[in-house]
């Protein structure tokens, strides 16, 4: 299980979550399946706070949500993601592309600070 | 270990009602929390575990109390402000008016029993068993918190104005038949609530008498403060996170 910094599942779970909208519409129990399949059972987030990032999503329109009956006769607010929301998709998802590749090279190489010091201490 | 009784819809309503009570889930919030914790304990049961196994494993990956609130809060941010000041309207509506509607309603019980059966013993029971009755309405009054507040929540998510107004209707009734009463009787309303003390000083009516106002203090005690965690009964806790029924109260002072 992972234990993700909590400023940092806070930013990515509308990504995600837009992610697995694009697949066609959901609700709450089976976003959090997919989220909990996809990651390999590895991620650990309170199931809960995924509503309020929801309805967060809502006010900005990137998604829309309607009840709807199950067999069991149980309700279940399904969400479906709208245009707004495919654009905000491929923005943020380029965006974390971004941030994605910079720390892969920064990562790989760690260079101008320790290479700097020994320019200097060299002289 | 599963215990004889449990009952997984009762067990799943009391959760969410427990979150739900700290002022910062809507109805359908709420229904949407409901039907995620039904869903995962289902799952979980058609992996061999018992309902009540399945249950508790289930809240707590939903998360606790505390952190839903949190983060709901930051969602319904309307709830704070708006619904904050149509809570103390209502509030100050209810806790002016119910006093007022329950001590007309003794003082012409302690008049009528005196004017008609003077001290006699049909008083005395009568008065008694009044007292008591109210004491028993006080207690079903707390016990049904959770149904009243969740009453006023979802009428002030459809019309915050419209509950605003019903609930200031019978000031206009009190308003009204105070002149009345005060022709009738010669007395407020209010300075005739120790008639009783006075007039039929039997042992019996004086018991139940205190009784009454012992069980209005709990009651209002109790309206405030959740009982199902003693160690939430704070000061401190009433202003951090203040239950419905708390801006209700707090709306009257």
């Amino acid at each position: 299980m992972k234990d993700l910094n909590k400023d940092l599942m806070a930013s990515s779970l509308a990504p995600i979550v837009l992610m697995i909208l694009r697949g066609g519409e959901s609700y709450g129990y089976e976003i959090i399946q997919k989220l909990r399949d996809k990651s390999g059972e590895q991620l650990n987030v309170a199931e809960g706070t995924l509503y309020p990032v929801l309805k967060k999503m809502e006010a900005k329109k990137w998604i829309e949500s309607s009840w709807k009956t199950a067999d069991t006769g149980r309700e279940r607010k399904y969400y479906k993601l709208t245009s707004e929301g495919k654009k905000e998709l491929e923005e943020q998802y380029s965006q974390w592309n971004f941030i994605n590749e910079l720390i892969e090279k920064l990562w790989n190489h760690p260079t101008s600070i320790s290479r700097l010091q020994s320019t200097i201490t060299s002289f | 270990m599963e215990s004889p009784h449990f009952d997984l819809k009762a067990s799943v309503d009391d959760y969410i009602l427990l979150i739900q009570n700290q002022g910062a889930l809507t109805g359908s919030d709420a229904k949407e929390l409901t039907n995620h914790l039904l869903d995962a304990t289902d799952e979980l049961c058609k992996g061999g575990l018992s309902e009540e196994e399945a249950f508790i494993i289930a809240t707590k990956r939903l998360g606790n109390e505390e952190t839903l609130t949190q983060e709901y809060a930051k969602v319904n941010p309307s709830l704070s402000t708006n619904k904050v000041w149509s809570y103390l309207f209502i509030g100050f509506n209810l806790f002016y008016i119910l006093p007022s509607i329950v001590v007309m309603m003794l003082a012409g019980l302690y008049t009528f029993m005196h004017v008609n059966f003077e001290r006699g013993l049909i008083s005395i029971v009568v008065i008694t068993a009044s007292h008591l009755l109210l004491s028993g309405l006080i207690i079903f009054l707390v016990r049904k918190k959770v149904s009243i507040s969740g009453f006023f929540e979802s009428q002030v998510q459809k019309n915050p104005f419209r509950i605003v107004l019903l609930t200031f209707l019978p000031h206009i009734v009190i308003f009204l038949l105070r002149p009345v009463f005060v022709s009738k009787f010669h007395f407020m309303p209010a300075t005739f609530i120790f008639y009783p003390l006075r007039e039929f000083n039997g042992t019996l009516v004086e018991f139940t008498f205190y009784l009454a106002i012992l069980s209005i203090i709990g009651g209002v005690l109790a309206l405030i403060f959740s009982f199902r965690k003693p160690e939430l009964v704070t000061l401190r806790y009433l202003f951090e996170k203040p239950s419905i029924l708390s801006w209700c109260a707090l709306g009257y002072l």
